[in-house]
């Protein structure tokens, strides 16, 4: 989630419950003072009321052209008792003028005249719609809400990218940024104290990357030099041996077996300085490959060489997956999965490989689940896997992992499944 | 016609060759004319080299100089930069195997030094940094291959010929043993002169022994030559077998006088009838 559209989103947030709770306060606020006029008015009005009454004058017309209504009922002691002198509430009300129910605020008084004679007046003024003015303060809110969100956004994206300039300098840096690459210093032109931190830190660790980057590639030279040569001329020396005439059975094939096994140390040399280079990143070229075409060629090549025990494939390509990736590591990964599969498929097994645009998978029959911990560590092997150096999988994962592929493996249906997506 | 005549025509070449370079070389390698001439049991006619062998390490230098001088070649030796140019300096050679890491200087300095000194000898970088980097800095520098360290002798003397013939023979890359004419760029058989079938596993077999006449080949070596380096030792080799039944039969049919012999039953041997 970009930076911008999490800033944005929480301001969403946080406005949506401030407005609301402004909102309800100003419902009430505005009811309350409303409420209030109209209950001043109302005990005016029935003030004069009561004194007419009380005086014995004429009481004024209902139908005075103000839609106020009164009524003056008598009333037993028990019932004026049993109610407070002065209340209001809200009543639907017939207003007489205008022949409709309209909702009111109602004024009860209980007063008593010179006979002891217990009245009640009501008087009802219409007053507002609380539907009405509840739908109009909800539209003004949602209304201020929009324009408030937009402008908060929209001065929000202003002021976060005009400020971030420096941090996008920086990523985009770093995006360029490949150990034992030569780059300009990291761009720093700023007054943020921050970001004048963040750079520096940036080229610190770049610097000590590079380094490092730069020490190890030398080890790996140099561990590979040392012990190639030696290999090579052991090697080459048997090969000689080999090639002479007076040479027994039985020596050539004690000479055979040395140099076999001395192939198999100069196999794993290779693949551990080959894992180590993948670590280090020491692939940087990288174009579109399509593992489609990988998988056809590298198919045909093992079913070839496994041919004698009936192991066969079956794909399943319902998408060619297309990944940006060295060449040379695309083709080791597909050949490092297939022949694992290969490898430990019982005679008459078939090796199954799905694909679609998101990633592929490569599965084998099995007995047993394999420890998905440890499966993709180096020199995890089981006993019956004899020959193999043990590295396979641990450069496969090593590869995936430096392209932002995962590589995952699980047990399901009697099969052994190594799957690699996009993550 | 033609057919005909590329044999003839190296029968002609070859001696050419071989006086041109027994009067360059000095006369103290001890080798016959015969032996320098037809090394490796008599079946490639390919003329004797001079070789000049840049490595600092003692051990893997004597055991590549011993064997290019049991292949027929004049070898001299170098163990570090200074020596190896003041060598270049002062004779010719046909063919200089050049380590990139050397005391005294990179063999990719002494690389462009023979470049521009104009020094007109085949150049193997031989390194034991498999790299891509070095490998290109190497080709584009003007080495004529790359070989990779630990490599097998086989591999070294194939690629030595093969330089050779591709500078030496005026375009003409096909290797010959006995009756058998291999083209490589065309993919094309000849036995006797009469263009033989084969499938594409059975030409990369027979051409990785004709590369290596008379050599003893592990079966491991060879399938890991033709299928890739992820044969594993502890692998069936059904596959090959298959392949090379295959191929001996095609040659047998075909009235080749040379064979594929079994040796010992960890191997085979290119050899005459």
């Amino acid at each position: 989630m970009k930076l911008l559209l999490k800033i944005t989103a929480w301001l969403a947030v946080a406005l949506t419950v401030l407005l609301t709770a402004w909102a309800i306060c100003f419902y009430v606020a505005t009811t309350d003072e409303i409420n209030d006029e109209t209950d001043d008015s109302l005990i005016d009005y029935s003030d004069g009321l009561i004194i007419r009454k009380l005086a014995g004058v004429d009481l004024p017309s209902d139908d005075n052209g103000t839609n106020n209504t009164y009524y003056i009922t008598e009333v037993s002691e028990e019932y004026a008792s049993s109610r407070p002198w002065i209340s209001f509430e809200y009543q639907e009300v017939f207003i007489t003028a205008k022949a409709e129910f309209e909702s009111a605020r109602v004024l009860s008084r209980i007063f008593r005249d010179a006979d002891d004679r217990y009245f009640e007046l009501k008087v009802a003024v219409p007053t507002y719609e609380k539907e009405d003015i509840e739908r109009s303060i909800l539209w003004w809110v949602i209304a201020l809400y929009v324009l408030m969100l937009l402008s908060v956004l929209l001065i929000s994206v202003w002021v976060i990218s005009y400020n971030m300039r420096p941090l996008k300098a920086m990523l985009k840096w770093l995006d360029e940024y490949n150990p034992g690459k030569k780059m300009p210093p990291v761009p720093s032109s700023t007054n943020v104290t921050e970001f004048r931190r963040l750079a520096d830190t940036i080229q610190n660790a770049a610097a000590r990357f590079d380094t490092q980057y730069l020490e190890q590639k030398r080890f790996i030279g140099n561990a590979s030099h040392e012990l190639q040569t030696p290999l090579a001329s052991c090697s080459n020396r048997i090969e000689m041996l080999l090639d002479s005439a007076d040479l027994t059975e039985e020596q050539a094939e004690g000479l055979v077996k040395v140099h076999r096994e001395l192939q198999g140390l100069i196999q794993l040399n290779r693949t551990l300085l080959l894992l180590t280079r993948i670590e280090n990143g020491q692939f940087p070229d990288s174009s579109p490959m399509d593992f489609s075409v990988l998988f056809r060629d590298a198919e045909e090549m093992f079913g070839e060489i496994y041919s004698g025990r009936g192991v066969s494939v079956s794909s399943n390509i319902r998408a060619a997956f297309v990944s940006d990736m060295n060449a040379q590591l695309a083709v080791i990964l597909v050949r490092n999965l297939l022949k694992n599969a290969f490898l430990h498929s019982a005679a008459g097994a078939e090796v199954r490989v799905v694909m679609d645009t998101d990633g592929f998978s490569v599965s084998n029959p099995g007995d047993t689940p394999l420890d998905s911990d440890s499966i993709f560590t180096r020199f995890y092997s089981q006993a019956s896997s004899e020959g193999s150096t043990g590295l396979g999988l641990a450069i496969a994962d090593s590869i995936c992992r430096n392209y932002s592929l995962s590589l995952t493996y699980r047990f399901s249906g009697g099969r052994h499944v190594f799957s690699v997506r996009k993550r | 016609m033609q057919l005909f005549f590329i044999p003839d025509f190296i029968t002609i070449i070859c001696p050419i060759f071989r006086k041109i370079f027994f009067f360059e070389k000095n006369s103290g390698t001890g080798l016959s004319a015969r032996e320098a001439y037809c090394p490796a049991d008599g079946l490639i006619c390919i003329f004797d080299m001079k070789i000049l062998v840049v490595e600092d390490d003692a051990s893997m230098r004597e055991v590549m100089v011993s064997a290019l001088k049991k292949e027929g070649h004049t070898v001299e030796s170098a163990d570090d930069f200074n020596l190896a140019s003041e060598k270049l300096g002062m004779y010719a050679y046909d063919c200089i195997l050049l380590d990139i890491m050397l005391p005294g200087g990179s063999g990719l300095e002494l690389l462009s030094k023979i470049r521009k000194q104009d020094i007109k000898a085949d150049v193997i970088i031989i390194s034991a940094k498999d790299s891509i980097d070095d490998k290109v800095a190497g080709l584009e520098l003007g080495a004529d291959d790359y070989l990779a360290k630990p490599f097998h002798l086989a591999e070294l003397s194939a690629r030595i010929r093969s330089v050779a013939r591709r500078s030496r023979q005026n375009g003409d890359f096909s290797l010959k043993c006995g009756n058998v004419t291999l083209e490589p760029e065309t993919g094309r058989v000849y036995v006797a002169g009469k263009e033989t079938g084969l499938l594409k596993k059975e030409f990369s077999i027979l051409e990785y022994f004709m590369h290596r006449p008379g050599h003893l080949v592990d079966k491991a070596v060879l399938a890991e030559a033709i299928w890739g380096d992820h044969i594993d030792q502890t692998d069936d080799f059904q596959f090959l077998y298959a392949q090379v039944k295959n191929l001996r039969k095609k040659l047998q049919d075909a009235g080749a006088d040379i064979e594929i012999r079994a040796v010992y039953g960890f191997g085979y041997k290119l050899a005459e009838k």
